[in-house]
């Protein structure tokens, strides 16, 4: 080949959209090579044009190196987010799900902690798979805690600290939850998988029932726990902001009177011994 | 008589033997409190974290000298800099008291897209002009000087008109930042591209120089790869050697970051860098190690 037959040189920034092209691009690495994209980049450039041999390897085969390994680090990083979807699905299909997923949201940050976050929302309404309802449900709770996971300590509410908030405050006292802590809904169960995933026994068939989760961090320590929906939705309303007094008018009219103030005392006594609140507030603000 | 080798420019303490601080080794490390000089974390690991990495990062830095090592900077990129995440890095670096600050030579993605890889720069003017640039820029913002790894590559451009060793030189001077050699990475590029690697480590200019990288490769057949899964390769400990012998002693870090074994492990193959470091003639009176 003349040097007259050869592309000039793309720029640096040419170089780097022909090689991201290439190696992000879902197809097989003839057809990234030949999309308008790369070669538009690469000013018409081909790939023995812009890469020398190796002594082992031609140009196209060391491209190759890193088309392979962008896939597999964004596997690798879902599934660390993801380990009961990825078991529930199946290696392959937990491939191309990634591959799918990727596609549509790639990774814009620093991090690939964030990589998985729109993971829920495209399961809900971009997967075609027949179940993909309920991965999205899986994925959300999983979600959930990598979030808590991560959330700032705080400081958490005493039972000490209750017992000193005269009576008369409660009704507009406002209790300010922890960072870490996420309330969720489901459209299906999850306890089954998440105890068959722990002990290494076949994941069940999804079933659809409502499912209100709370995940939250005590320490280090991770728990989660399904809710009744009157304690969930009580819970919700303070955690939204809502004061004691309003929240407890809206939860009242829900339960009947003989056993309205044990199961509100009790989920009261409870969510304190959790630590899920960081103070009690008695200022209108809140 | 032999003199000393020079000592890096900013006159950073010779750390020791360090061991890059890994998720599985946190209880490890709490509960044995290991004998390493110094620990070295990924800085992406702990940025946006309150959450376990935050408290064990905060322990491991009351006890150990902490450096950072970051993925993410993307210095060769010609996308903007990333002044968000510089600021949290920043703050990372106040909040462990880091020694210093490193990153890579290399681009992660343009197009405001991240592949979180180590992607490799045609070694031209034009790159070198654009690198310098923007060094000084995150060297001004962090105030402080920024080191970067030579990584490892597996594909030369066509366009590349300065050899990797000459561009280092050339950047670390003109720039005024410093380089954390990574022995293991001289040995997988010199390799892969057919290279001498003891050249590249006689063309390093020692006083840039405050940290080495060790780590072990896969052997692919017809290329290296970088994994950071596996011993130290024999040839590396050689490269390592000579590396002693033209640079002098450095902080000097393990890294092991996939099928991480036993931190013993790890551990162990740190102390076989000192031990290399101590039986060489006449260097225990060059130089303290701690």
């Amino acid at each position: 080949m003349s040097r007259s037959d050869r592309a000039a040189a793309p720029s640096l920034a040419g170089l780097q959209r022909w090689m991201q092209a290439v190696v992000v691009s879902p197809e097989p690495l003839d057809e990234a090579l030949a999309a308008p994209e790369a070669r538009q980049a690469a000013g018409g450039a081909r790939v023995d044009e812009l890469i020398l041999p190796s002594a082992t390897l031609e140009p196209a085969e060391r491209i190759a190196i890193y088309k392979r390994m962008y896939p597999l680090r964004m596997i690798e990083a879902l599934e660390q987010d993801y380990p009961i979807l990825a078991w529930h699905v199946g290696e392959e299909a937990f491939e191309q799900l990634v591959l799918d997923y990727v596609e549509a949201f790639p990774s814009r940050s620093y991090t690939l902690n964030r990589l998985g976050d729109n993971l829920p929302v495209w399961l809900d309404e971009r997967c075609r798979r027949d179940d993909a309802a309920f991965l999205g449900d899986l994925a959300r709770f999983e979600l959930a805690q990598t979030l808590v996971f991560d959330e700032q300590p705080s400081d958490v509410l005493a039972a000490e600290q209750v017992a000193r908030i005269p009576s008369e405050a409660w009704a507009e006292a406002r209790l300010p939850p922890i960072p870490a802590l996420r309330l969720l809904t489901l459209r299906h169960a999850i306890r089954p998988h998440c105890e068959a995933w722990e002990h290494d026994r076949p994941s069940p068939a999804p079933r659809r029932r409502a499912t209100r989760v709370l995940v939250w961090r005590r320490g280090q320590t991770m728990h989660w726990r399904e809710m009744p929906r009157a304690e969930y939705e009580l819970l919700d309303a303070l955690v939204s902001g809502e004061t004691l007094g309003r929240a407890l008018e809206a939860a009242t009219a829900r339960l009947r009177t003989h056993e309205r103030q044990d199961r509100l005392f009790g989920w009261f006594r409870r969510w304190v011994s959790d630590g899920l609140f960081r103070s009690v507030a008695l200022d209108a603000s809140g | 008589m032999k003199q000393p080798p020079p000592r890096n420019r900013w006159g950073f303490p010779e750390l020791g033997f360090g061991v890059g601080l890994r998720a599985p080794h946190f209880s490890h490390i709490l509960e044995k409190r290991p004998e390493v000089d110094f620990f070295e974390i990924l800085t992406e690991n702990h940025l946006d974290t309150g959450g376990r990495p935050a408290e064990v990062l905060d322990e491991v830095a009351a006890h150990w000298p902490v450096v950072m090592h970051g993925v993410s900077l993307s210095i060769g990129s010609t996308d903007p800099l990333d002044f968000d995440y510089l600021a949290k890095v920043r703050d990372l670096a106040a909040r462990a008291g880091a020694l210093w600050i490193s990153d890579h030579l290399c681009w992660t993605g343009v197009l405001g897209r991240n592949t979180h890889d180590l992607l490799p720069l045609p070694l031209t003017d034009e790159s070198l002009r654009h690198v310098i640039d923007r060094v000084r820029l995150v060297q001004e913002f962090l105030e402080r000087p920024l080191m970067l790894e030579n990584p490892s590559t597996y594909l030369e451009f066509a366009s590349s008109t300065i050899p990797e060793w000459e561009f280092l030189a050339r950047l670390t001077e003109e720039a005024d930042c410093g380089l954390l050699l990574d022995v293991n990475n001289v040995h997988v590029s010199a390799t892969n591209h057919g290279f001498d690697p003891y050249e590249y480590i006689r063309a390093i200019p020692a006083e840039r120089v405050p940290q080495f990288h060790l780590a072990g490769f896969t052997d692919k057949g017809t290329h290296l790869l970088d994994t950071h899964s596996d011993h130290v390769h024999a040839r590396v400990w050689d490269l390592y050697e000579a590396t002693l012998e033209h640079v002098g002693h450095r902080a000097t870090l393990l890294e092991w970051d996939a099928d991480i074994p036993p931190f013993e492990v790890v551990h162990a193959e740190v102390l076989e860098a000192r031990r290399r470091w101590l039986t060489r003639d006449g260097s225990r009176e060059q130089h303290h190690v701690s």
